[in-house]
């Protein structure tokens, strides 16, 4: 490698040159759910430049946090995924997604002043945006009431504090059940089975909303979407 | 504002890294973890490593609302983490867990050759500094910490003339660095094994970086009767 890094013999200052990149743990992090090929992993890159993921791949391989393997047959994909050193770093990141989940939902500032109107881009979750519905859903995190609208043009969802007029299905939760679900500790299944989560609405509109706010597909089949109602 | 940590995902893991910025963010977190501090000790903890604007990130994590300006006893620059800004806590110890496996080559994927860090940062204000060697031999893997002028030299395999030897396991030397257990304690259970002058004992520690507060305890009263040459 040609870049001179300054390297202190620190713990935080090594861990944070060698994973601390943004991109890098947005990788992690997708193969964290599965295997994943190069076209998968581009999806989650939104607004890296155009060599960052081969980069971060290279290194994240040099690292032995990443091995490739090529699919059985002929021809077939390469995918990526986690080796066992590359499992140890799944701490790591439960811990930044706990930290960035209350923000994600409450804002800055926390439960007390409620969520501010912000807007996010849905593109890495939707892989197909033609299948972008325009409509909206009420969410209940911790007692804090408020909408989350998926506009269709520009692929975004627009984040609003208070009830939503017309939701067409309705959360009800609390933050510690979210960060279960995001270490994949339970799935939606088992948190709506033990009441942790009230969910209310059509099957299809259910699922277009976990799909929308980047659940992984198998999360979402674990509902058994008919009997929710 | 608000622009300065503007997420484009609506997905955690994104806007804690958006929060966060770069990786100064942390180091600056790492150093209020145990409590106020004024910008000054600030500036020398991150100057000494070459650091960029001081200024810049400390605004940067105010706006995030990670840390805030405290009024310890009338002084007007003293900064330290909010309520939000201390659930980055388990981040910053997985981090340096992480980086201490690299550091102590325990959870390294491969025996690497010779590595160099710079440890000006931590020689500065060393009063008497030597080029010397000290052998470490962690979980049964013995390398050599060669110290030429600020630089330290890690290479796998016992030096030919070490002035300190220590023998520890990673869990105790984990135990050690975050403050879970005293040196004394360490030394008096037999959990670590040390050799060598206390002078150079303590420049050892000194090189390497531990904080003041541990190389207090390695006052040569408290260590003689362990240490003997």
């Amino acid at each position: 490698m040609t870049r001179r890094t300054y390297k202190p013999f620190d713990p935080l200052a090594v861990a944070l040159e060698q994973i601390g990149d943004r991109w890098t743990l947005i990788i992690v992090r997708a193969l964290m759910n599965k295997p994943q090929r190069y076209s998968d992993l581009k999806a989650f890159m939104v607004g890296s430049g155009s060599n960052v993921l081969a980069d971060r791949l290279r290194r994240l391989a040099d690292l032995a946090i990443v091995t490739r393997s090529a699919g059985s047959r002929a021809g077939s994909d390469i995918t990526y995924q986690l080796t066992e050193r590359g499992w140890t770093l799944a701490p790591v990141i439960e811990d930044l997604v706990r930290f960035g989940l209350r923000s994600l939902l409450f804002g800055a500032t926390g439960h007390e002043s409620g969520p501010e109107r912000r807007v996010f881009d849905l593109g890495w979750a939707m892989t197909n945006p033609a299948l972008a519905v325009e409509e909206t859903y009420q969410w209940i995190i911790d007692g804090v009431v408020f909408t989350l609208e998926v506009v269709v043009e520009g692929v975004q969802i627009v984040r609003t504090p208070g009830h939503a007029k017309n939701p067409v299905a309705r959360l009800e939760t609390t933050t510690e059940v979210l960060e279960e679900l995001l270490g994949r500790r339970t799935t939606l299944g088992e948190a709506v089975k033990s009441n942790s989560m009230k969910l209310k609405g059509r099957p299809a509109a259910i699922e277009r909303m976990f799909t929308a706010l980047g659940f992984p597909p198998d999360q979402v089949e674990t509902l058994q979407l008919a009997d929710t109602g | 504002m608000a622009d300065s940590w503007h997420s484009r995902c609506f997905c955690p893991l994104s806007m804690a890294l958006d929060v966060l910025g770069d990786r100064w963010s942390l180091l600056v977190v790492r150093a209020l973890l145990p409590g106020p501090q004024t910008r000054e000790s600030l500036c020398t903890f991150l100057a000494r490593r070459d650091g960029p604007d001081l200024d810049a990130i400390l605004r940067e994590l105010i706006d995030a609302e990670v840390i805030r300006r405290g009024q310890a006893g009338g002084h007007d620059s003293v900064f330290e983490l909010t309520d939000r800004g201390a659930m980055l806590g388990p981040v910053v110890q997985e981090l340096m867990r992480w980086g201490l496996g690299e550091l102590l080559l325990t959870t390294t994927h491969a025996a690497r050759g010779s590595e160099s860090f710079d440890q000006s940062w931590a020689v500065a204000d060393l009063a008497d500094p030597k080029d010397e060697a000290y052998a470490w031999t962690i979980d049964g893997r013995t390398f050599t910490l060669e110290v030429v002028g600020s630089t330290l030299i890690r290479t796998l395999g016992p030096p030919p003339d070490p002035v300190v030897v220590m023998e520890t396991s990673s869990e105790i030397f984990e135990a050690l660095a975050f403050g879970r257990i005293s040196f004394p304690e360490a030394l008096m259970r037999g959990e670590l094994r040390l050799s060598g002058q206390p002078e150079a004992t303590r420049r050892m520690f000194h090189v390497c970086g531990f904080p003041p507060e541990f190389l207090q305890a390695l006052a040569p009263d408290r260590i003689s009767p362990e240490v003997s040459a």
